[in-house]
């Protein structure tokens, strides 16, 4: 059963049950009751200034990479004897790498009303993926460096002894433009009373950013839970397990205390080929999307099926996304074929974690 | 919400003419958050009434703009906890403390009681506030007295079981 149709089925169920009226004798009770008058003295209102949180997307995108996967054995052992990272360093990476480029989303948020929309062009009919885009496309870097880096994500280990740390791992991944971005992962693990579940806790280190990540590993049952916070009320959370052969991450945004995103990312591999498939829980995108990488005239594209169905309406089709250069900025094209109507295309702001100064993203419209 | 809240201002005025809007906008809130503590349905019933009695003696301490819902579910679920530790203390010196807190799941039980009856007692009630009482995590946190982080693995974990096992008991 999925999620949404199990709480749907909860909210259902639990207004089946009827619940008397008390509401006569507890007004009867209430009316005997004495009045007791209270004055509370004023009290001083603290307000804080609102703050732009600048890495809270970065984040999410390097935990979900992070927690991605080694193809050739499981991410997680099903039985091991002692607590170790060995087996689930590619998933641990993964996830790191999502997170890392999610911890940003938060600002996409804040900093929606700085963004700016350019339209070239016949005024064209509204699509809703034309709305989900923006939220899909933080998930991009995900999506592009899963699709071109190693499997293994070229991963290094070494215990270290300075610092508060313990061990340290490195690695890197690779985008579509085959540019390089490495990671820093220092970390303690520590072995809780069922040998087969201990905790994580280490500083995630990219350029010159740095983020917090802690952690549960249950390797027994092949879960993981990871949070990468930029500040206690601000954080993301990736809770992955195996679910036959697909890796399934669920990656949350919360800002502010507040839950504002939740996803579902799958990834299934075969020999021949590499699925990833995208689902809006929560939020305001509801639509699923399927990724697949292709080689165009030796360029790398990614192409992806969406499907977007609200109030029984559905709107469905393709896009492939390219990367291309402008003016020494790299930028997604993105060519939308909706079904059955005219395709086009929009152009979309792309800057990966390790090159990314501040959050930027705009939309440009062009006919075909 | 904005009717609730309405209705509040009234009652703080001692003015009871909507109470029975009030109840019946609130009711469901209330019966979960004493449900998932208590389990047996005549008892939820009579801590209801408790519940909203103490509100309403109490409703000078509400502060304007709270959730509703997720004070009457504070209200609701520390009395409930009172009178499960109570009863179960008198009944467990009778020898039938079965009777308050029965793990198995009666047939004619509604199946939202044999949904929740899957979850342990903290699942439960992280389960029951957020999906059915709307809540959201960082108002159940100090309902439940643990970090926002602890809620949401909590929650998760439950979902997680649920969708396995839901199936098997519907």
């Amino acid at each position: 059963m999925k999620k949404k149709e199990l709480i749907k089925l909860i909210k259902t169920k639990s207004q089946e049950v009827e619940i008397k009226n008390f509401s006569s004798s507890i007004l009867e009770r209430v009316k005997n009751l004495p009045h007791i008058e209270t004055i509370e003295a004023q009290k001083r209102v603290f307000r804080l200034k609102p703050v732009l949180f600048v890495t809270l997307g970065t984040l999410a995108s390097v935990l979900l990479l992070m927690v991605l996967y080694n193809p050739a054995s499981p991410i997680i052992p099903t039985d091991p004897i002692t607590p170790t990272l060995e087996n689930m360093d590619q998933v641990i990476a993964l996830s790191t790498v999502s997170t890392a480029s999610l911890i940003d989303l938060v600002d996409t948020e804040i900093q929606a009303s700085e963004n700016y929309i350019l339209k070239y062009g016949n005024e064209q009919e509204s699509y809703r993926i034309d709305e989900e885009l923006p939220d899909v496309s933080k998930y991009m870097e995900t999506i592009e460096k899963l699709f071109s880096s190693q499997s293994d994500f070229g991963i290094e280990k070494e215990i270290i002894s300075n610092g508060n740390f313990g061990n340290r791992m490195l690695f890197k991944t690779k985008d579509l433009m085959n540019e390089e971005a490495s990671y820093k992962f220092d970390y303690n693990q520590t072995a809780l009373a069922n040998p087969k579940h201990f905790e994580l806790n280490g500083e995630l280190e990219i350029g010159e950013k740095q983020y917090h990540i802690s952690g549960l590993a249950k390797t027994d049952v092949n879960e993981l839970y990871l949070k990468a916070e930029k500040d206690v009320a601000n954080y993301i959370t990736i809770d992955y397990e195996l679910i036959g052969t697909t890796h399934q991450f669920i990656v949350e945004t919360i800002r502010d205390n507040e839950s504002i995103q939740k996803v579902s990312f799958q990834l299934e591999r075969t020999e021949e080929n590499q699925l990833i498939k995208l689902e809006f829980i929560e939020g305001e995108s509801i639509g699923s999307y399927e990724f697949e990488i292709e080689v165009e005239d030796n360029v790398k594209v990614i192409k992806s099926r969406y499907n977007i169905t609200t109030n029984d309406v559905e709107e469905k089709g393709e896009f492939v996304v390219r990367v291309i250069t402008i003016q020494n900025q790299t930028r997604y094209s993105v060519l939308i074929k909706p079904e059955g109507r005219t395709p086009y295309v929009i152009q979309q702001g792309r800057v990966m974690t390790e090159r990314r100064p501040r959050l930027q993203t705009s939309l440009d419209y062009s006919n075909l | 919400m904005d009717q609730i809240n309405l209705i509040i201002q009234e009652l703080k005025t001692r003015n009871y003419q909507s109470f029975d809007t009030f109840y019946n906008l609130t009711k469901n809130q209330v019966f979960y958050a004493i449900i998932s503590v208590v389990k047996d349905k005549d008892l939820a019933e009579d801590i209801m009434q408790d519940t909203y009695v103490k509100f309403l003696e109490k409703i000078d301490q509400y502060k304007d703009g709270a959730n509703p819902y997720a004070y009457l579910s504070t209200i609701a679920r520390n009395l409930a906890i009172n009178l499960y530790n109570q009863r179960k203390r008198e009944v467990y010196s009778e020898e039938i403390f079965e009777t308050i807190a029965s793990p198995e799941v009666k047939d004619d039980e509604e199946d939202i009681f044999k949904i929740l009856d899957l979850l342990e007692p903290d699942e439960k009630e992280v389960v029951t506030l957020h999906i059915v009482n709307d809540l959201k995590f960082r108002e159940i946190a100090p309902i439940v007295d643990k970090p926002l982080g602890t809620v949401l693995w909590i929650y998760n974990k439950a979902i997680k079981k649920l969708k396995e096992k839901v199936g098997d008991i519907l």
